[in-house]
Protein backbone atom coordinates (compact mmCIF):
# COMPACT_ATOMS: atom_id res chain seq x y z
CA UNK A 1 0.00 0.00 0.00
CA UNK A 2 1.27 3.48 -0.80
CA UNK A 3 -0.30 6.72 0.38
CA UNK A 4 -3.72 5.22 0.97
CA UNK A 5 -5.89 7.81 2.75
CA UNK A 6 -9.64 7.69 3.20
CA UNK A 7 -12.28 8.10 5.89
CA UNK A 8 -15.61 6.33 5.92
CA UNK A 9 -18.47 7.10 8.30
CA UNK A 10 -20.20 4.58 10.53
CA UNK A 11 -23.25 2.57 9.51
CA UNK A 12 -22.42 2.44 5.83
CA UNK A 13 -21.36 -0.21 3.35
CA UNK A 14 -17.91 0.60 2.04
CA UNK A 15 -17.12 -1.27 -1.15
CA UNK A 16 -13.47 -1.80 -2.00
CA UNK A 17 -12.95 -2.43 -5.68
CA UNK A 18 -9.87 -3.19 -7.64
CA UNK A 19 -8.26 -5.79 -9.86
CA UNK A 20 -6.21 -8.73 -8.60
CA UNK A 21 -3.16 -7.40 -6.83
CA UNK A 22 -4.69 -3.99 -6.14
CA UNK A 23 -4.10 -4.27 -2.40
CA UNK A 24 -7.67 -4.93 -1.23
CA UNK A 25 -6.80 -7.89 0.96
CA UNK A 26 -3.66 -6.24 2.29
CA UNK A 27 -5.75 -3.25 3.36
CA UNK A 28 -8.33 -5.49 5.04
CA UNK A 29 -5.62 -7.46 6.83
CA UNK A 30 -4.12 -4.25 8.18
CA UNK A 31 -7.51 -2.95 9.31
CA UNK A 32 -8.39 -6.25 10.99
CA UNK A 33 -5.07 -6.11 12.92
CA UNK A 34 -3.71 -9.22 11.26
CA UNK A 35 -0.94 -7.50 9.35
CA UNK A 36 1.39 -4.87 10.79
CA UNK A 37 1.73 -1.87 8.48
CA UNK A 38 5.31 -0.81 7.84
CA UNK A 39 4.29 2.82 8.27
CA UNK A 40 1.25 5.07 8.49
CA UNK A 41 -1.79 5.06 10.77
CA UNK A 42 -5.22 3.54 10.57
CA UNK A 43 -8.25 3.74 12.84
CA UNK A 44 -11.22 1.41 13.00
CA UNK A 45 -14.23 2.52 15.05
CA UNK A 46 -11.97 5.17 16.57
CA UNK A 47 -9.26 2.74 17.68
CA UNK A 48 -5.70 2.71 16.40
CA UNK A 49 -5.06 -0.63 14.68
CA UNK A 50 -1.37 -0.52 15.59
CA UNK A 51 -1.54 0.73 19.17
CA UNK A 52 -4.92 -0.62 20.25
CA UNK A 53 -5.37 -3.93 18.44
CA UNK A 54 -7.28 -5.56 21.31
CA UNK A 55 -9.84 -2.75 21.36
CA UNK A 56 -10.22 -3.02 17.59
CA UNK A 57 -10.75 -6.80 17.79
CA UNK A 58 -13.61 -6.37 20.25
CA UNK A 59 -15.65 -4.35 17.77
CA UNK A 60 -14.86 -6.10 14.49
CA UNK A 61 -15.64 -9.39 12.79
CA UNK A 62 -14.31 -10.67 9.50
CA UNK A 63 -14.77 -13.27 6.83
CA UNK A 64 -11.28 -13.50 5.30
CA UNK A 65 -10.67 -14.07 1.62
CA UNK A 66 -10.79 -17.76 0.62
CA UNK A 67 -11.78 -18.79 4.12
CA UNK A 68 -13.79 -21.93 4.79
CA UNK A 69 -15.50 -23.24 7.91
CA UNK A 70 -13.84 -26.19 9.66
CA UNK A 71 -15.03 -29.14 7.61
CA UNK A 72 -15.61 -31.72 10.34
CA UNK A 73 -17.83 -29.41 12.39
CA UNK A 74 -21.53 -28.90 11.79
CA UNK A 75 -22.82 -25.40 10.96
CA UNK A 76 -24.27 -25.26 14.48
CA UNK A 77 -20.95 -26.15 16.11
CA UNK A 78 -18.99 -23.74 13.95
CA UNK A 79 -21.20 -20.73 14.66
CA UNK A 80 -21.70 -21.66 18.32
CA UNK A 81 -17.98 -22.11 18.99
CA UNK A 82 -17.16 -18.86 17.16
CA UNK A 83 -19.59 -16.99 19.41
CA UNK A 84 -18.16 -18.65 22.51
CA UNK A 85 -14.68 -17.60 21.40
CA UNK A 86 -15.98 -14.05 21.07
CA UNK A 87 -16.92 -14.20 24.73
CA UNK A 88 -20.68 -14.72 24.60
CA UNK A 89 -22.34 -16.73 27.36
CA UNK A 90 -23.48 -20.27 26.58
CA UNK A 91 -27.16 -19.30 26.60
CA UNK A 92 -26.70 -16.24 24.42
CA UNK A 93 -24.45 -18.13 22.00
CA UNK A 94 -27.07 -20.88 21.69
CA UNK A 95 -29.87 -18.37 21.12
CA UNK A 96 -27.97 -16.42 18.47
CA UNK A 97 -26.76 -19.56 16.73
CA UNK A 98 -30.29 -20.85 16.36
CA UNK A 99 -31.55 -17.47 15.17
CA UNK A 100 -28.81 -16.90 12.61
CA UNK A 101 -28.97 -20.41 11.16
CA UNK A 102 -32.68 -19.87 10.57
CA UNK A 103 -32.06 -16.48 8.95
CA UNK A 104 -29.45 -17.95 6.61
CA UNK A 105 -31.49 -21.01 5.66
CA UNK A 106 -29.07 -23.36 7.41
CA UNK A 107 -31.26 -24.65 10.22
CA UNK A 108 -32.27 -27.78 8.30
CA UNK A 109 -28.60 -28.73 7.83
CA UNK A 110 -27.44 -27.62 11.27
CA UNK A 111 -26.33 -31.16 12.26
CA UNK A 112 -24.71 -32.05 8.97
CA UNK A 113 -20.92 -31.84 8.74
CA UNK A 114 -19.75 -28.78 6.81
CA UNK A 115 -17.80 -31.07 4.49
CA UNK A 116 -21.08 -32.40 3.11
CA UNK A 117 -22.50 -28.95 2.32
CA UNK A 118 -22.40 -27.11 -1.00
CA UNK A 119 -19.90 -24.29 -1.58
CA UNK A 120 -22.64 -21.71 -1.19
CA UNK A 121 -23.80 -23.15 2.11
CA UNK A 122 -20.24 -23.26 3.42
CA UNK A 123 -19.82 -19.57 2.67
CA UNK A 124 -23.16 -18.83 4.30
CA UNK A 125 -21.96 -20.58 7.45
CA UNK A 126 -19.03 -18.17 7.64
CA UNK A 127 -21.15 -15.10 7.00
CA UNK A 128 -23.74 -16.36 9.50
CA UNK A 129 -21.10 -16.63 12.22
CA UNK A 130 -19.92 -13.08 11.62
CA UNK A 131 -23.51 -11.86 11.35
CA UNK A 132 -24.34 -13.38 14.74
CA UNK A 133 -21.37 -11.65 16.34
CA UNK A 134 -23.19 -8.32 16.13
CA UNK A 135 -19.93 -6.46 15.57
CA UNK A 136 -19.65 -2.73 14.99
CA UNK A 137 -17.50 -3.10 11.89
CA UNK A 138 -17.72 -6.18 9.66
CA UNK A 139 -15.11 -7.02 7.03
CA UNK A 140 -16.20 -9.28 4.20
CA UNK A 141 -13.31 -10.06 1.89
CA UNK A 142 -14.74 -11.32 -1.39
CA UNK A 143 -17.57 -13.18 0.34
CA UNK A 144 -19.44 -14.04 -2.83
CA UNK A 145 -16.63 -15.29 -5.05
CA UNK A 146 -17.67 -18.55 -6.64
CA UNK A 147 -21.22 -18.45 -5.27
CA UNK A 148 -24.32 -19.15 -7.32
CA UNK A 149 -26.74 -16.29 -7.91
CA UNK A 150 -29.10 -17.46 -5.14
CA UNK A 151 -26.40 -17.79 -2.47
CA UNK A 152 -24.92 -14.50 -3.56
CA UNK A 153 -28.18 -12.75 -2.93
CA UNK A 154 -28.46 -14.30 0.51
CA UNK A 155 -25.09 -12.76 1.31
CA UNK A 156 -26.28 -9.45 -0.12
CA UNK A 157 -29.31 -9.63 2.17
CA UNK A 158 -26.98 -10.17 5.10
CA UNK A 159 -24.94 -7.11 4.14
CA UNK A 160 -28.09 -4.99 3.92
CA UNK A 161 -29.33 -6.35 7.25
CA UNK A 162 -25.99 -5.60 8.93
CA UNK A 163 -26.24 -2.04 7.68
CA UNK A 164 -29.80 -1.79 8.92
CA UNK A 165 -28.57 -2.79 12.37
CA UNK A 166 -26.12 0.10 12.28
CA UNK A 167 -22.96 -1.86 11.51
CA UNK A 168 -20.33 -0.61 9.10
CA UNK A 169 -19.59 -3.19 6.44
CA UNK A 170 -16.32 -3.20 4.55
CA UNK A 171 -16.86 -5.30 1.46
CA UNK A 172 -14.13 -6.18 -0.99
CA UNK A 173 -15.28 -7.68 -4.24
CA UNK A 174 -14.34 -8.37 -7.82
CA UNK A 175 -17.95 -7.98 -8.83
CA UNK A 176 -18.55 -4.38 -9.75
CA UNK A 177 -22.32 -4.78 -9.91
CA UNK A 178 -22.19 -6.11 -6.34
CA UNK A 179 -20.30 -3.04 -5.14
CA UNK A 180 -22.71 -0.79 -7.05
CA UNK A 181 -25.77 -2.49 -5.60
CA UNK A 182 -24.64 -2.59 -2.00
CA UNK A 183 -22.17 0.21 -1.34
CA UNK A 184 -22.77 3.69 -0.04
CA UNK A 185 -19.19 4.57 -0.89
CA UNK A 186 -16.65 2.87 -3.08
CA UNK A 187 -12.91 2.89 -2.59
CA UNK A 188 -11.19 2.05 -5.85
CA UNK A 189 -7.67 0.69 -5.47
CA UNK A 190 -5.06 -0.15 -8.04
CA UNK A 191 -1.50 -1.26 -7.47
CA UNK A 192 -1.61 -0.30 -3.81
CA UNK A 193 -2.90 3.23 -4.39
CA UNK A 194 -6.28 4.91 -4.10
CA UNK A 195 -7.71 5.64 -7.54
CA UNK A 196 -10.95 7.17 -6.27
CA UNK A 197 -13.23 7.28 -3.26
CA UNK A 198 -16.85 8.36 -3.74
CA UNK A 199 -20.45 7.08 -3.79
CA UNK A 200 -21.02 4.72 -6.74
CA UNK A 201 -23.33 7.13 -8.62
CA UNK A 202 -20.70 9.89 -8.40
CA UNK A 203 -18.15 7.53 -9.90
CA UNK A 204 -20.53 6.60 -12.71
CA UNK A 205 -21.03 10.30 -13.44
CA UNK A 206 -17.36 10.50 -14.34
CA UNK A 207 -17.89 8.10 -17.24
CA UNK A 208 -18.40 10.08 -20.48
CA UNK A 209 -21.72 9.81 -22.34
CA UNK A 210 -24.86 8.08 -21.09
CA UNK A 211 -24.81 4.81 -22.98
CA UNK A 212 -22.28 2.20 -23.94
CA UNK A 213 -22.22 0.42 -27.27
CA UNK A 214 -20.18 -2.71 -26.80
CA UNK A 215 -19.10 -4.36 -30.04
CA UNK A 216 -17.16 -7.57 -30.50
CA UNK A 217 -15.93 -8.91 -33.82
CA UNK A 218 -16.33 -5.86 -36.06
CA UNK A 219 -13.53 -4.24 -38.04
CA UNK A 220 -13.04 -0.51 -37.90
CA UNK A 221 -14.91 2.13 -35.93
CA UNK A 222 -18.67 1.52 -35.98
CA UNK A 223 -19.90 4.44 -33.87
CA UNK A 224 -18.80 7.88 -32.80
CA UNK A 225 -18.31 7.90 -29.08
CA UNK A 226 -17.10 10.52 -26.64
CA UNK A 227 -14.56 7.91 -25.71
CA UNK A 228 -13.67 4.51 -27.10
CA UNK A 229 -12.10 1.72 -25.11
CA UNK A 230 -10.46 -1.26 -26.77
CA UNK A 231 -10.09 -4.55 -24.98
CA UNK A 232 -8.69 -7.10 -27.41
CA UNK A 233 -11.22 -7.52 -30.23
CA UNK A 234 -13.89 -5.70 -28.23
CA UNK A 235 -14.67 -2.00 -28.50
CA UNK A 236 -16.71 0.04 -26.05
CA UNK A 237 -18.15 3.30 -27.37
CA UNK A 238 -19.33 5.80 -24.77
CA UNK A 239 -22.15 7.75 -26.42
CA UNK A 240 -24.85 10.26 -25.44
CA UNK A 241 -27.60 8.53 -27.39
CA UNK A 242 -27.88 4.87 -28.36
CA UNK A 243 -27.46 4.43 -32.13
CA UNK A 244 -30.73 3.94 -33.99
CA UNK A 245 -29.48 1.17 -36.23
CA UNK A 246 -26.32 -0.86 -36.22
CA UNK A 247 -25.98 -3.49 -38.87
CA UNK A 248 -22.79 -5.43 -38.38
CA UNK A 249 -22.47 -8.82 -39.99
CA UNK A 250 -21.36 -11.46 -37.50
CA UNK A 251 -20.53 -8.93 -34.81
CA UNK A 252 -21.93 -9.10 -31.32
CA UNK A 253 -23.44 -5.79 -30.24
CA UNK A 254 -24.78 -4.80 -26.85
CA UNK A 255 -26.21 -1.36 -26.06
CA UNK A 256 -26.65 -0.56 -22.37
CA UNK A 257 -26.63 2.37 -19.95
CA UNK A 258 -23.22 3.21 -18.51
CA UNK A 259 -22.43 1.67 -15.13
CA UNK A 260 -19.85 1.48 -12.38
CA UNK A 261 -18.17 -1.25 -14.37
CA UNK A 262 -17.40 1.27 -17.09
CA UNK A 263 -15.84 3.58 -14.55
CA UNK A 264 -13.58 0.74 -13.41
CA UNK A 265 -12.75 -0.22 -16.99
CA UNK A 266 -11.83 3.33 -17.90
CA UNK A 267 -9.85 4.23 -14.80
CA UNK A 268 -8.35 1.00 -13.57
CA UNK A 269 -8.44 -1.38 -16.50
CA UNK A 270 -6.75 -4.69 -15.99
CA UNK A 271 -3.29 -5.23 -14.62
CA UNK A 272 -1.20 -6.43 -17.48
CA UNK A 273 -0.52 -10.09 -17.49
CA UNK A 274 2.56 -10.97 -15.47
CA UNK A 275 2.73 -7.60 -13.79
CA UNK A 276 3.40 -7.81 -10.10
CA UNK A 277 0.57 -7.20 -7.71
CA UNK A 278 0.67 -6.08 -4.12
CA UNK A 279 -1.50 -8.63 -2.41
CA UNK A 280 0.49 -11.30 -0.69
CA UNK A 281 -2.04 -13.92 -1.56
CA UNK B 1 -7.40 -12.35 36.21
CA UNK B 2 -10.22 -11.74 33.72
CA UNK B 3 -7.79 -12.05 30.82
CA UNK B 4 -6.49 -15.32 32.26
CA UNK B 5 -10.00 -16.73 32.49
CA UNK B 6 -10.70 -15.73 28.89
CA UNK B 7 -7.48 -17.48 27.79
CA UNK B 8 -8.53 -20.67 29.58
CA UNK B 9 -12.05 -20.45 28.15
CA UNK B 10 -10.71 -19.95 24.61
CA UNK B 11 -8.32 -22.87 25.06
CA UNK B 12 -11.19 -25.10 26.18
CA UNK B 13 -13.41 -24.08 23.25
CA UNK B 14 -10.61 -24.80 20.76
CA UNK B 15 -9.85 -28.08 22.52
CA UNK B 16 -13.55 -28.98 22.33
CA UNK B 17 -13.85 -28.43 18.58
CA UNK B 18 -10.36 -29.41 17.46
CA UNK B 19 -9.80 -32.16 20.03
CA UNK B 20 -12.98 -33.75 21.29
CA UNK B 21 -15.18 -33.32 18.20
CA UNK B 22 -12.34 -34.05 15.79
CA UNK B 23 -11.25 -37.17 17.68
CA UNK B 24 -14.75 -38.57 18.15
CA UNK B 25 -15.54 -38.04 14.44
CA UNK B 26 -12.14 -39.14 13.18
CA UNK B 27 -10.99 -42.18 15.12
CA UNK B 28 -8.58 -42.97 12.32
CA UNK B 29 -6.38 -40.05 13.45
CA UNK B 30 -6.32 -41.32 17.01
CA UNK B 31 -5.23 -44.73 15.76
CA UNK B 32 -2.81 -43.17 13.25
CA UNK B 33 -1.06 -41.26 16.02
CA UNK B 34 -0.50 -44.42 18.03
CA UNK B 35 0.77 -46.64 15.22
CA UNK B 36 4.46 -45.65 15.28
CA UNK B 37 4.96 -45.87 19.06
CA UNK B 38 3.12 -49.19 19.14
CA UNK B 39 5.25 -50.65 16.35
CA UNK B 40 8.39 -49.75 18.33
CA UNK B 41 6.80 -51.36 21.35
CA UNK B 42 6.20 -54.60 19.47
CA UNK B 43 9.77 -54.75 18.14
CA UNK B 44 11.19 -54.11 21.61
CA UNK B 45 8.93 -56.75 23.16
CA UNK B 46 10.03 -59.32 20.57
CA UNK B 47 13.74 -58.70 21.04
CA UNK B 48 13.80 -57.64 24.69
CA UNK B 49 11.06 -59.68 26.34
CA UNK B 50 9.34 -58.13 29.36
CA UNK B 51 12.24 -55.75 29.95
CA UNK B 52 12.07 -54.59 26.33
CA UNK B 53 8.31 -54.23 26.65
CA UNK B 54 8.78 -51.91 29.65
CA UNK B 55 11.22 -49.72 27.73
CA UNK B 56 8.84 -49.75 24.79
CA UNK B 57 5.91 -48.72 26.96
CA UNK B 58 7.72 -45.84 28.61
CA UNK B 59 9.23 -44.71 25.30
CA UNK B 60 5.90 -45.02 23.53
CA UNK B 61 4.16 -43.02 26.23
CA UNK B 62 6.72 -40.22 25.94
CA UNK B 63 6.52 -40.32 22.15
CA UNK B 64 2.73 -40.13 22.26
CA UNK B 65 2.84 -36.99 24.40
CA UNK B 66 5.61 -35.35 22.34
CA UNK B 67 4.31 -36.29 18.90
CA UNK B 68 0.91 -34.88 19.64
CA UNK B 69 2.45 -31.59 20.73
CA UNK B 70 4.50 -31.54 17.56
CA UNK B 71 1.50 -32.78 15.61
CA UNK B 72 -0.32 -29.50 16.18
CA UNK B 73 1.88 -28.16 13.39
CA UNK B 74 -0.58 -29.74 10.98
CA UNK B 75 -3.66 -28.17 12.59
CA UNK B 76 -2.11 -24.75 13.10
CA UNK B 77 -0.87 -24.60 9.51
CA UNK B 78 -4.16 -25.83 8.11
CA UNK B 79 -6.14 -23.25 10.08
CA UNK B 80 -3.76 -20.44 9.13
CA UNK B 81 -3.03 -21.19 5.49
CA UNK B 82 -5.59 -23.77 4.44
CA UNK B 83 -8.93 -22.37 5.53
CA UNK B 84 -7.94 -18.98 7.03
CA UNK B 85 -9.70 -19.80 10.30
CA UNK B 86 -6.87 -18.17 12.23
CA UNK B 87 -7.44 -14.93 10.28
CA UNK B 88 -11.10 -15.06 11.27
CA UNK B 89 -10.14 -15.42 14.93
CA UNK B 90 -7.45 -12.74 14.62
CA UNK B 91 -10.25 -10.31 13.79
CA UNK B 92 -12.14 -11.19 16.97
CA UNK B 93 -11.61 -10.78 20.71
CA UNK B 94 -9.99 -14.21 20.90
CA UNK B 95 -6.91 -14.76 23.05
CA UNK B 96 -4.06 -15.84 20.77
CA UNK B 97 -2.44 -17.68 23.65
CA UNK B 98 -5.75 -19.40 24.36
CA UNK B 99 -5.92 -20.46 20.72
CA UNK B 100 -2.38 -21.89 20.82
CA UNK B 101 -2.94 -23.65 24.14
CA UNK B 102 -6.26 -24.95 22.85
CA UNK B 103 -4.54 -26.53 19.88
CA UNK B 104 -1.99 -28.11 22.23
CA UNK B 105 -4.79 -29.31 24.49
CA UNK B 106 -6.68 -30.77 21.55
CA UNK B 107 -3.54 -32.66 20.57
CA UNK B 108 -3.53 -34.04 24.10
CA UNK B 109 -7.16 -35.14 23.68
CA UNK B 110 -6.04 -37.16 20.66
CA UNK B 111 -3.29 -38.76 22.73
CA UNK B 112 -5.57 -39.68 25.63
CA UNK B 113 -6.97 -43.05 24.46
CA UNK B 114 -3.50 -44.33 23.57
CA UNK B 115 -2.08 -42.97 26.80
CA UNK B 116 -4.73 -44.73 28.87
CA UNK B 117 -3.92 -48.05 27.21
CA UNK B 118 -0.21 -47.51 27.86
CA UNK B 119 -0.91 -46.67 31.49
CA UNK B 120 -3.06 -49.75 31.93
CA UNK B 121 -0.41 -52.07 30.48
CA UNK B 122 2.34 -50.39 32.53
CA UNK B 123 0.27 -50.79 35.68
CA UNK B 124 -0.25 -54.46 34.80
CA UNK B 125 3.52 -54.90 34.47
CA UNK B 126 4.09 -53.13 37.79
CA UNK B 127 5.53 -50.02 36.19
CA UNK B 128 4.11 -46.98 37.97
CA UNK B 129 4.73 -43.92 35.81
CA UNK B 130 2.45 -41.47 37.59
CA UNK B 131 5.03 -40.30 40.11
CA UNK B 132 5.38 -36.58 40.87
CA UNK B 133 8.70 -36.47 38.97
CA UNK B 134 7.21 -38.20 35.93
CA UNK B 135 4.12 -36.02 35.96
CA UNK B 136 6.35 -32.95 36.01
CA UNK B 137 8.36 -34.36 33.11
CA UNK B 138 5.27 -35.18 31.04
CA UNK B 139 3.64 -31.80 31.62
CA UNK B 140 6.83 -29.91 30.81
CA UNK B 141 7.36 -32.10 27.75
CA UNK B 142 3.83 -31.36 26.56
CA UNK B 143 4.38 -27.62 26.93
CA UNK B 144 7.81 -27.72 25.30
CA UNK B 145 6.66 -29.81 22.35
CA UNK B 146 3.54 -27.66 21.88
CA UNK B 147 5.74 -24.56 21.89
CA UNK B 148 8.05 -26.10 19.31
CA UNK B 149 5.05 -27.19 17.25
CA UNK B 150 3.38 -23.81 17.28
CA UNK B 151 6.65 -21.98 16.62
CA UNK B 152 7.44 -24.12 13.61
CA UNK B 153 3.86 -23.89 12.35
CA UNK B 154 4.23 -20.11 12.27
CA UNK B 155 7.27 -20.41 10.02
CA UNK B 156 5.65 -22.67 7.43
CA UNK B 157 4.78 -20.79 4.25
CA UNK B 158 3.12 -23.58 2.28
CA UNK B 159 0.69 -26.27 3.31
CA UNK B 160 2.71 -28.98 1.61
CA UNK B 161 5.47 -28.76 4.25
CA UNK B 162 3.23 -29.39 7.20
CA UNK B 163 2.84 -33.10 6.42
CA UNK B 164 6.55 -33.92 6.30
CA UNK B 165 7.85 -31.78 9.14
CA UNK B 166 6.10 -33.54 12.05
CA UNK B 167 7.32 -36.90 10.80
CA UNK B 168 10.93 -35.71 10.67
CA UNK B 169 10.66 -34.06 14.07
CA UNK B 170 9.07 -37.12 15.64
CA UNK B 171 11.94 -39.27 14.43
CA UNK B 172 14.59 -36.81 15.63
CA UNK B 173 12.91 -36.31 18.99
CA UNK B 174 12.36 -39.98 19.73
CA UNK B 175 15.24 -41.81 18.09
CA UNK B 176 17.80 -39.01 18.38
CA UNK B 177 17.03 -38.68 22.09
CA UNK B 178 17.27 -41.54 24.62
CA UNK B 179 13.57 -42.24 24.76
CA UNK B 180 13.55 -45.96 24.01
CA UNK B 181 17.06 -46.64 25.29
CA UNK B 182 19.15 -45.52 28.28
CA UNK B 183 20.99 -42.22 28.08
CA UNK B 184 24.13 -44.15 29.06
CA UNK B 185 24.28 -45.42 25.46
CA UNK B 186 25.23 -41.92 24.32
CA UNK B 187 28.89 -40.73 24.30
CA UNK B 188 27.90 -38.62 27.32
CA UNK B 189 24.58 -39.22 29.10
CA UNK B 190 24.23 -35.45 29.48
CA UNK B 191 23.72 -35.22 25.70
CA UNK B 192 20.44 -36.96 26.39
CA UNK B 193 18.91 -33.87 27.98
CA UNK B 194 19.49 -31.60 24.98
CA UNK B 195 16.10 -32.41 23.50
CA UNK B 196 12.96 -32.18 25.66
CA UNK B 197 11.96 -35.78 24.90
CA UNK B 198 15.37 -36.97 26.12
CA UNK B 199 15.22 -34.82 29.25
CA UNK B 200 11.73 -36.09 30.06
CA UNK B 201 12.81 -39.66 29.37
CA UNK B 202 15.80 -39.39 31.73
CA UNK B 203 13.50 -38.29 34.55
CA UNK B 204 10.87 -40.94 33.80
CA UNK B 205 13.36 -43.79 33.32
CA UNK B 206 14.87 -42.95 36.69
CA UNK B 207 11.56 -42.35 38.43
CA UNK B 208 9.99 -45.61 37.24
CA UNK B 209 13.09 -47.57 38.18
CA UNK B 210 13.96 -48.69 34.65
CA UNK B 211 17.46 -47.41 35.26
CA UNK B 212 19.05 -45.23 37.94
CA UNK B 213 21.04 -42.39 36.50
CA UNK B 214 21.94 -40.67 39.74
CA UNK B 215 20.95 -37.25 41.05
CA UNK B 216 23.29 -35.19 38.84
CA UNK B 217 21.86 -36.34 35.50
CA UNK B 218 18.22 -36.27 36.66
CA UNK B 219 18.70 -32.77 38.11
CA UNK B 220 20.28 -31.63 34.85
CA UNK B 221 17.32 -33.14 32.99
CA UNK B 222 14.81 -31.38 35.25
CA UNK B 223 16.52 -28.01 34.77
CA UNK B 224 16.87 -28.53 31.01
CA UNK B 225 13.23 -29.49 30.72
CA UNK B 226 12.13 -26.46 32.74
CA UNK B 227 14.14 -24.20 30.42
CA UNK B 228 12.85 -25.96 27.31
CA UNK B 229 9.22 -25.70 28.39
CA UNK B 230 9.68 -22.05 29.43
CA UNK B 231 11.26 -21.37 26.03
CA UNK B 232 8.46 -23.28 24.32
CA UNK B 233 5.85 -21.26 26.19
CA UNK B 234 7.65 -18.02 25.43
CA UNK B 235 7.65 -18.71 21.71
CA UNK B 236 4.10 -20.01 21.87
CA UNK B 237 2.85 -16.78 23.43
CA UNK B 238 5.12 -14.56 21.36
CA UNK B 239 4.23 -16.13 18.05
CA UNK B 240 0.60 -16.45 19.02
CA UNK B 241 0.26 -12.69 18.84
CA UNK B 242 -1.73 -13.06 15.63
CA UNK B 243 -0.20 -10.13 13.87
CA UNK B 244 2.26 -10.74 11.08
CA UNK B 245 5.12 -8.32 10.50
Amino acid sequence: MRGVTFEAGGGIVLGILGPNGAGKTTLVRILTTELMPSEGRAFVAGFDVVKEPEKVRKVIAAVPQESRPIDFLTPYEFVFSYLLLRGLSLGEARRRTREVLQVFGLWEVRDREVDALSGGMKRRVLVAAVFAADAEVVFLDEPTTGLDVYSRRLVWNAVSELKKRGATVVLTTHYVEEAAALSDAVLVLNRGRVVDFAPPDKLVEKVPGRYVVEVYGADGRVAEGERVLEIGGRRLYYVEKPPEALSLDGAKVVVRPKSLEDYVLLTVGAIEEGEEGYEDD
Amino acid sequence: MRRGMKTIRDALVIAWINGWIAATRGWIWVIGGSVSPVSFLVVLAIYGGVEGLKWGLVGGFIWTIASNGIGLIGDATYYRLGIKYQSMLAAAPVSPAGYALGLALSAFVFALPTSVIYLAVMWWLGLWILTPASLYALTALWLASAGIGFTLAGLIKHMRYDWALPQILSAVFTVGAPVYYPATHLPSPYLGVVLPTGAAAVIIHDSTGLIHYGPHLTSAAAVALALQSALGLYFLFKLAGWRQP
